[in-house]
C-alpha cells in the first residue's frame, strides 16, 4: 500500500460511488464531474458489487450510500473491515452519503475506522470541498 | 406434641382443637401418634424427614400439597424434636395452611409471565416502529431530495447544459421511486392496523389450494413440482386472511428466487411443532441467501436481497411480524445454490381441534 501511495502521489484520484438510485448517482456524478480532483469515477449499485470492486482495484475514497438491496452500507462497512483485517489490508476511506441525520446512524458511521465524514445528500460541491481536503489530510 | 415413648393415643400431648388432628394431611389421629414410635413407624413418606430431624437436632420445614376434600391445600409444616438426656421425648408436627399466599404467589408469578410476553410484544412493536421511521427518513427523503436538487436545476442552470426533457424523466423516476415507497408503506401499516378477529380452524391443504390458484400465472411461469404432505397435520388455529399471506408470501418467494438453471422443486409440510405448535414448512431448491451475510436483516422492511428479481422488501417483514406477534417464530436455513427452508411455528394454541385431542371436524 505505501509503494501504491508514492507511485500515485499527486497523481489521479480514483472514487467508487456505491449507490442503487439513478437520479443520486446521476445527481452526484455531475458534481463530481465539476471538480479536476477525481478523473476516474466508478459506480456500482450495491454494497456487494463495492466489495467485489474493491478485491481488485484500488480507490482513494468510496462515496457509499446507507439504504441499498442485496448489501446496504452499514453490512458492507461491516463485511469490508473484517476482510480487510482479515487479510491485512489497508481499509480505503469511506464517506457515508445518507438522506437521514439521524443521530445515532451518524454515530453508527463513525464507528467504523475508515468512515472519514458522514455527508447529507444531495452531494453538494462543499460536500465535495470537505472530501477533498480530508483525503488530503489522509493521505 | 407427641411423647415419643408411649402408646399411641396417650403419647398425643397437646394439639389444636380448632384445627383438628385427624383432618390433617389426611391422617388420623392414631396414624399421626404412631409417627412417634420412632422404632416402629410405618410411613414412608416421613422416614427421611424424621431421620433429618434427628441428626440435624433441628426443626425441619417442608411445603407440602395434599388434595382434602376435592380441594388442593398446601402446608407449610415444620417438624421437630424435643431431646432430654440425648434421648428424643417429644416429637412437635405444626402444620400451617399457606394455600392462599401460594396461591397469590403463582397468580403473580402467572401475572408476571403475561407481562413478559406483554413487554416482549411491546419491544417488537418498538423496534418495528423505529424500522419504519428509518425507512422514512430514508426511502421516503430520497427522493425528495433528488426532486428539489432537479427542480434546482431545472431552475438554476442558465447554459443548457442539461435537456429539460432528460432532467424530467429523471423527475418523474423519483415520483415513481416516492410513489412505490408510499404504497408499500401504506400497505405495511394497514397489514399492522388490521384486527386479528378471524381466527378459524384452518384446513390446510384447501387454503394452500386457494393460494396456489391465486398465483396461478407465477405458478405457470416457474412450472414449479410441488410435493405437499399435511398427513401430520390438516388443521391448524390460526388467523384466515394472515394464514393465507403466509403461505402467498412464502411461496411467491419460493417462485421468484428460482435459479434458472434447474427445475424448480418446492416442498409443503405442516407438523406437530414444540409446545402444541403448528408449524409450516416450506423449502425449496433455489437460488438460496448467504444467512452468514443477511440473517440479521432477513425479516427487515424494505431490505432485498437479489437484485435480479423484482421486489419491494415488505412479504418477508409482514410474515415475520404477525407471526412473532403471535407468539410463534421463523427459523430460516439456505445455502447459495442449493435452497431455502423456511420453518413457521404459528404460535401457541395454533393446533387444530381435530389434532389437539379435542375433537371436531373439518
Amino acid at each position: 500500500m505505501y509503494l501504491w501511495a508514492e507511485i500515485h502521489w499527486g497523481m489521479s484520484k480514483r472514487v467508487l460511488v456505491v449507490e442503487d438510485d439513478e437520479v443520486t448517482a446521476f445527481l452526484t456524478q455531475r458534481v463530481l464531474s465539476e471538480s479536476t480532483y477525481f478523473d476516474d469515477v466508478v459506480f456500482v449499485v450495491n454494497g456487494q458489487e463495492a466489495l467485489d470492486v474493491l478485491r481488485t482495484q484500488t480507490f482513494d475514497v468510496v462515496l457509499l450510500d446507507v439504504s441499498m438491496p442485496v448489501l446496504d452500507g452499514f453490512t458492507f462497512l461491516e463485511v469490508y473491515t473484517e476482510e480487510c483485517q482479515r487479510n491485512e489490508r489497508d481499509e480505503v476511506p469511506v464517506v457515508m452519503l445518507s438522506s437521514s441525520d439521524d443521530p445515532l446512524e451518524i454515530r453508527r458511521a463513525y464507528s467504523f475506522n475508515n468512515v472519514i465524514a458522514f455527508e447529507l445528500k444531495p452531494f453538494s460541491r462543499a460536500a465535495l470541498a470537505r472530501v477533498t481536503r480530508l483525503i488530503g489530510s489522509v493521505a | 406434641m407427641v411423647a415419643a415413648n408411649q402408646p399411641y393415643i396417650e403419647r398425643l400431648k397437646v394439639w389444636n382443637p380448632v384445627f383438628p388432628l385427624r383432618d390433617v394431611r389426611g391422617y388420623t389421629l392414631v396414624q399421626i401418634a404412631d409417627l412417634a414410635g420412632m422404632s416402629t413407624f410405618q410411613m414412608e413418606p416421613y422416614t427421611q424427614w424424621i431421620r433429618e430431624v434427628l441428626i440435624t437436632k433441628r426443626p425441619v420445614e417442608r411445603i407440602e400439597e395434599e388434595v382434602l376434600r376435592g380441594e388442593e391445600v398446601i402446608f407449610s409444616s415444620t417438624l421437630s424434636v424435643v431431646i432430654e438426656n440425648g434421648r428424643c421425648v417429644y416429637l412437635s408436627y405444626i402444620a400451617r395452611d399457606i394455600t392462599n399466599r401460594i396461591q397469590a404467589t403463582r397468580h403473580i408469578e402467572q401475572q408476571n409471565l403475561e407481562l413478559e410476553r406483554v413487554n416482549e410484544r411491546l419491544v417488537h412493536l418498538n423496534k418495528e416502529l423505529s424500522e419504519l421511521g428509518y425507512v422514512a427518513s430514508h426511502d421516503l427523503r430520497a427522493p425528495v431530495i433528488n426532486l428539489v436538487a432537479l427542480h434546482r436545476l431545472m431552475t438554476q442552470t442558465v447554459d443548457n447544459e442539461f435537456n429539460r426533457d432528460e432532467l424530467l424523466e429523471k423527475m418523474a423516476n423519483s415520483l415513481r421511486r416516492m410513489s412505490t415507497t408510499i404504497e408499500a408503506l401504506n400497505e405495511v401499516l394497514r397489514f399492522h392496523s388490521m384486527e386479528e378477529n378471524d381466527d378459524a380452524l384452518i384446513h390446510v391443504p384447501n387454503t394452500f389450494n386457494q393460494v396456489c390458484d391465486s398465483i396461478s400465472e407465477l405458478i405457470v411461469e416457474a412450472k414449479p413440482d410441488i410435493a405437499v404432505d399435511f398427513t401430520d397435520l390438516e388443521m391448524v388455529r390460526f388467523s384466515r386472511y394472515r394464514f393465507e399471506s403466509l403461505v402467498q408470501n412464502l411461496l411467491t418467494n419460493a417462485l421468484k428466487y428460482r435459479a434458472p438453471d434447474r427445475e424448480l422443486k418446492i416442498n409443503v409440510r405442516c407438523v406437530r411443532g414444540e409446545n402444541d405448535q403448528a408449524v409450516l414448512i416450506i423449502s425449496d431448491n433455489g437460488v438460496g441467501i448467504d444467512l452468514a451475510l443477511h440473517r440479521k436483516r432477513m425479516f427487515g422492511l424494505f431490505k432485498r436481497f437479489h437484485n435480479h428479481v423484482e421486489g419491494r422488501g415488505i412479504g418477508l417483514h409482514m410474515v415475520y411480524s404477525f407471526v412473532k406477534s403471535r407468539g410463534g417464530d421463523i427459523q430460516v436455513e439456505s445455502k447459495v445454490d442449493e435452497g431455502t427452508t423456511f420453518y413457521v411455528s404459528l404460535g401457541g394454541d395454533s393446533l387444530g381441534y381435530e389434532q389437539a385431542g379435542i375433537g371436531g371436524g373439518r
